[in-house]
C-alpha cells in the first residue's frame, strides 16, 4: 500500500528561511544544493573533529543553547561543535516542570537575547516553538527537536552518516520501523530521504501511523512512501533493504492505548536476533537513540559491524559544526 | 429628537420576504415606515443617510458569544464585547455560561441582566447545563429560566455522562429552552490541539479527528429522540456530523444547529500562517494560534459540507463562537495557546464572501442571522423589521474594502488570524433602540 505524502517538491532556490537570517527550522526548506553543500563541508569538518583541533571559525561569537526538555546527546553535540570552532557557549536548562503553564517562553528569549547572542538552539516539547521564537529574535535559531515535529540537525547526520558508510542514497533500500506518528526523527528523516531519491518503507502497527496514512481525507499529488502495517510483512522487507532505520518506542504510548505492552511490541516489531541472522545479515541499522535495548533491538546486534548508531553520534558532532557555520556566517 | 431617513438601501427582511429598494423612516426610535423610495426632499428635522447601493437588514443576532463577563475581564467584558458586537452589525447577543462564576443559579443570572441594561445591544444569558459546568448535576434549570436565561450550555466542556445529557434533555420538555451541547468526546480527542490529518501530521501537532465530534452529536441526536427533548448542536464542524443532524431532522427530532463564519471560510491550512494557501516549506508564519479554535478548523471537504449543510437548511444558524483571548493567551506554543478565535466584528464580512461566490444566497445568509436565532430564542421581534417596536437595524456596505486592525477593533482582545488581512464588504451602520449606535461613515 502506499500513501501520499504532504510533503515539497525538490525545490531549487531555497536556501533555510525567508529573510537575512539563516534560521534552521527543518529540513524542508533546504534545497538539495544546501544539503549537498552542508555534506561537503561536514567532510571537512570531521577532520578537525577526529584530531581535536579548534578552528577560529566563530571566534568571538556567542551561542545559546536552550532546552527546555531534557536531552544528553544532542545539547553535548552541539556544544563541542559550538567549542570546535571557537565559539562561546551558554547552556541554559529549563526543564518542563519549572515552566508552569501561562509562563512565557517569549520573555525568557527575550531576557537571554539582551544578554548578547549571535545564535540560539532551541529544544523544546511543543512542536513549533522554534518558529515562534524565530519570529520574535533577530538571531539565527536552530532546532535541536521541537516535540514531534523536527529534528534537522539529527536528519542530516543520518544522511551524512548513510552517505559515507553506504554511499549515494539514491534507489537506497530503506525501512523505518516504529513510531513514525510520534517521531520527529522520523518526520524530517522521510522528507529529506524521500526527496534525495531513496526507497523508503514505513512499518508500523496502524495505531502509531500518522493519522493522514490511516484516515485518508486529503490527497495531494506529491511523493510516496510505502506503508506496511503487519509485523509479517515487515518480516519479508527487512530481507530485501539495505538499511533499517529503528525508532524508539516512548513508555507512553502504553498510556494513550496504542500498544498493549513493550513485549507485544518486541515480539511483533524488534529486530531480533534470529531476525537478523536469518533474515538480513548484511542488513545496516540505525537508531536515533536512545536505544530500549530488547525492545527496538536485541543488544547483541548493536555491537555489531552492522550497527552505524556510533557513528550516528560521532558524525553529529562535524554535521553541526557545519550547520552552525551556515547558519552564522553565510 | 431627529427623526432618521434611511435611504435607497436594499432592504432584507426574510421573515417579511423583502428585499427590494425600500426607504425606512424611524421616528422615536421605532421604524414607522417602509416604503418604496419616492420622497426626494426631506425637511430639515430628518436626518437623511443615503445608503444606495448598500444592504438594510434586521439588527443581527449572535446566539453564541463569549463575553467573558464576570470573572475574565482581561480578555473582554460586557461593555467591550457588546461594543465590538455593535461594530459587527449585531444588536442581540447570547452570552455563553463558561464564565467566573457560573451562571448555575437565579442570583447569578439576575446580576448579569442587571448588568446587562447598560451594554451597548442585547445582552441576553444562557444558563450551565449542570452545576458549575462540571457536567455532574443539573442546574436548576427552571429557576434560571425564570431569571431569564434563553437556553441551556456547557460550552466549552463536554457532558461525558449520557445519563446526565438525558436528565437535561427531559427537563427541556418542560421549559422549551435549547439543551446546547458541546460535542467533543474527550478521550477520542486525546489532547488534540487541531484538526486531525495531513496538516497536523506535517506540523506534529497532535490531532483531533472528526470522530470525536460526531459521535456525541449522534449520541445527543438519538437521547433527544428518545425523550423528546430540545437540543441544540452549536459550531458543526465535520461533514459526518452535518449527515446525522440531517437525519435527525428527517426523522423528526426537536433540533437547531448552528455553524461559525470560520468554519465556513476556514480550513485546517490557516495554521500555515499564509492566508490559507499551503508552504512548500515551513515559514516562521507557520503554528498560527490565531487559528486554534475548538472544534478545529477542519478540512475542504468539510468547508464544503457545512456551506451545503447552511444551503439545504441543515444548519439553521450562523453564530460566531467569538471567543477573546489575551495575547500571552496566544503568544506562547501552539499546545499550550487557548482555543478560540474573535470575530463578531469580522464575521459578517467573512461570510458574505459565500454571497459574493454564490455559494448561498443573501436571503439564505441574512436568515441565518436574524430570523432563525430569533426563533430559537423565541424573540421574534430581534430578528425582523416590526413596525412600532424600537428599531434594530443593520447597514451593510457589500461593495467596500477595509483592514482588519488589531488597534482599532473594539474588543478588548485581538486574537483573529485576520488580522492585517484585507475583507471586502463592511457593516456601516447600527441601529439600536432606534440610536445609531455604530457609524463608519
Amino acid at each position: 500500500m502506499t500513501y501520499d505524502m504532504n510533503l515539497p517538491s525538490n525545490h531549487s532556490n531555497i536556501d533555510f528561511q525567508e529573510g537575512k537570517l539563516n534560521h534552521l527550522l527543518d529540513v524542508d526548506s533546504l534545497s538539495l544544493n544546501s544539503i549537498e553543500n552542508l555534506i561537503q563541508s561536514t567532510d571537512l569538518a570531521k577532520k578537525n573533529f577526529v584530531s581535536k583541533t579548534k578552528i577560529p571559525t566563530l571566534k568571538g561569537k556567542t551561542i545559546v543553547n536552550i532546552f527546555f526538555e531534557n536531552s544528553t546527546r544532542t545539547r553535548v553535540s552541539f556544544e563541542q561543535a559550538g567549542k570546535l570552532l571557537s565559539a562561546d557557549f551558554i547552556n541554559v536548562n529549563i526543564p518542563s516542570s519549572s515552566m508552569t503553564k501561562g509562563e512565557s517562553i517569549l520573555n525568557t528569549i527575550k531576557t537571554i537575547q539582551s544578554i548578547g547572542m549571535d545564535c540560539l538552539i532551541v529544544r523544546h516539547h511543543h512542536s513549533g516553538v522554534p518558529y515562534l521564537i524565530a519570529r520574535n529574535v533577530n538571531v539565527p535559531v536552530i532546532n535541536a527537536g521541537d516535540s514531534m515535529h523536527a529534528h534537522p540537525t539529527q536528519s542530516l547526520t543520518d544522511i551524512y552518516t548513510i552517505r559515507t558508510e553506504l554511499g549515494e542514497i539514491k534507489n537506497k533500500k530503506i525501512l523505518i520501523i516504529g513510531d513514525v506518528k510520534h517521531s520527529r526523527v522520523a518526520r524530517s528523516n522521510i522528507n529529506l530521504l524521500v526527496r534525495l531519491g531513496a526507497n523508503i518503507t514505513v512499518a508500523a502497527p496502524t495505531t502509531l501511523l500518522p493519522d493522514s496514512w490511516v484516515v485518508q481525507n486529503n490527497t495531494r499529488n506529491l511523493k510516496r512512501v510505502k506503508i506496511i502495517s503487519h509485523y509479517l510483512k515487515m518480516e519479508s522487507k527487512l530481507a530485501k533493504s539495505d538499511l533499517v532505520m529503528l525508532l524508539r518506542i516512548q513508555k507512553e504510548r502504553l498510556d494513550q492505548g496504542c500498544l498493549p505492552d513493550l513485549d507485544e511490541y518486541s515480539k511483533l516489531w524488534g529486530l531480533s536476533k534470529s531476525r537478523f541472522y536469518n533474515l538480513c545479515p548484511k542488513i545496516y541499522i540505525m537508531h536515533p537513540g536512545p536505544v530500549n535495548e530488547g525492545v527496538e533491538i536485541d543488544s547483541e546486534i548493536l555491537s555489531l559491524n552492522n550497527s552505524l548508531i556510533d557513528q550516528q553520534v560521532e558524525n553529529g558532532v562535524p554535521m553541526r559544526m557545519s550547520v552552525l557555520e551556515f547558519c552564522i556566517l553565510k | 429628537m431627529k427623526k432618521l431617513v434611511l435611504k435607497g438601501g436594499l432592504v432584507c427582511d426574510p421573515l417579511k420576504k423583502i428585499q427590494r429598494i425600500c426607504d425606512v423612516l424611524i421616528i422615536d426610535n421605532k421604524i414607522t415606515e417602509i416604503s418604496k423610495t419616492t420622497k426626494n426632499e426631506w425637511s430639515d428635522e430628518f436626518n437623511v443617510l443615503d445608503l444606495r447601493g448598500m444592504i438594510v437588514l434586521p439588527g443581527l443576532i449572535d446566539f453564541h458569544t463569549h463575553l467573558r463577563d464576570p470573572g475574565f475581564e482581561w480578555k473582554e467584558d460586557l461593555h467591550s464585547g457588546t461594543l465590538a458586537a455593535a461594530k459587527g452589525g449585531f444588536t442581540t447577543v447570547c452570552a455563553m455560561p463558561n464564565t467566573n462564576p457560573v451562571p448555575d443559579s437565579a442570583p447569578i443570572v439576575r446580576n448579569f441582566i442587571d448588568k446587562s441594561y447598560n451594554s451597548n445591544v442585547n445582552a441576553l444569558p444562557f444558563g450551565s447545563i449542570t452545576k458549575g459546568r462540571k457536567g455532574k448535576t443539573l442546574s436548576p434549570m427552571f429557576q434560571l429560566q425564570d431569571a431569564g436565561v434563553v437556553g441551556f450550555s456547557d460550552d466549552g466542556d463536554t457532558i461525558m455522562d449520557s445519563n446526565i445529557m438525558r436528565q437535561a434533555l427531559l427537563y427541556s420538555i418542560e421549559t422549551k429552552l435549547p439543551i446546547i451541547n458541546h460535542a467533543e468526546d474527550v478521550n477520542i480527542k486525546n489532547n488534540g490541539v487541531m484538526n486531525a490529518g495531513i496538516v497536523a501530521d506535517r506540523l506534529g501537532l497532535k490531532g483531533t479527528l472528526s470522530s470525536s465530534e460526531f459521535l456525541i452529536i449522534k449520541r445527543d441526536i438519538d437521547l433527544a429522540k428518545e425523550t423528546g427533548g430540545r437540543i441544540h448542536i452549536p459550531h458543526v464542524s465535520t461533514e459526518q456530523s452535518v449527515s446525522y443532524i440531517f437525519d435527525a431532522k428527517k426523522s423528526g427530532v426537536n433540533i437547531t444547529s448552528e455553524v461559525t463564519p470560520h468554519h465556513l471560510t476556514m480550513t485546517e491550512n490557516w495554521i500555515y500562517g499564509l492566508n490559507g494557501d499551503i508552504p512548500e516549506y515551513l515559514t516562521t508564519s507557520a503554528y498560527d494560534t490565531n487559528a486554534k479554535v475548538n472544534p478545529p478548523l477542519r478540512s475542504e471537504n468539510d468547508v464544503t459540507a457545512v456551506i451545503q449543510g447552511l444551503n439545504e437548511g441543515v444548519l439553521d444558524i450562523i453564530a460566531t463562537d467569538h471567543a477573546p483571548h489575551s495575547l500571552n493567551e496566544k503568544e506562547c506554543s501552539f499546545d499550550e495557546a487557548l482555543p478560540g478565535i474573535n470575530n463578531i466584528e469580522t464575521a459578517f464580512s467573512q461570510v458574505y464572501k459565500l454571497v459574493d461566490r454564490d455559494l448561498i444566497s443573501l436571503e439564505k445568509l441574512i436568515s441565518s442571522l436574524t430570523v432563525n436565532p430569533a426563533a430559537i430564542i423565541n424573540r421574534f421581534e430581534y430578528g425582523s423589521l416590526y413596525l412600532n417596536t424600537p428599531a434594530n437595524l443593520t447597514v451593510f456596505n457589500p461593495s467596500t474594502y477595509w483592514t482588519v486592525n488589531e488597534r482599532t477593533l473594539s474588543s478588548k482582545s485581538s486574537n483573529t488570524p485576520l488580522k492585517g488581512k484585507e475583507l471586502k464588504g463592511r457593516i456601516v451602520y447600527t441601529i439600536f433602540n432606534g440610536k445609531i449606535i455604530h457609524d463608519e461613515l
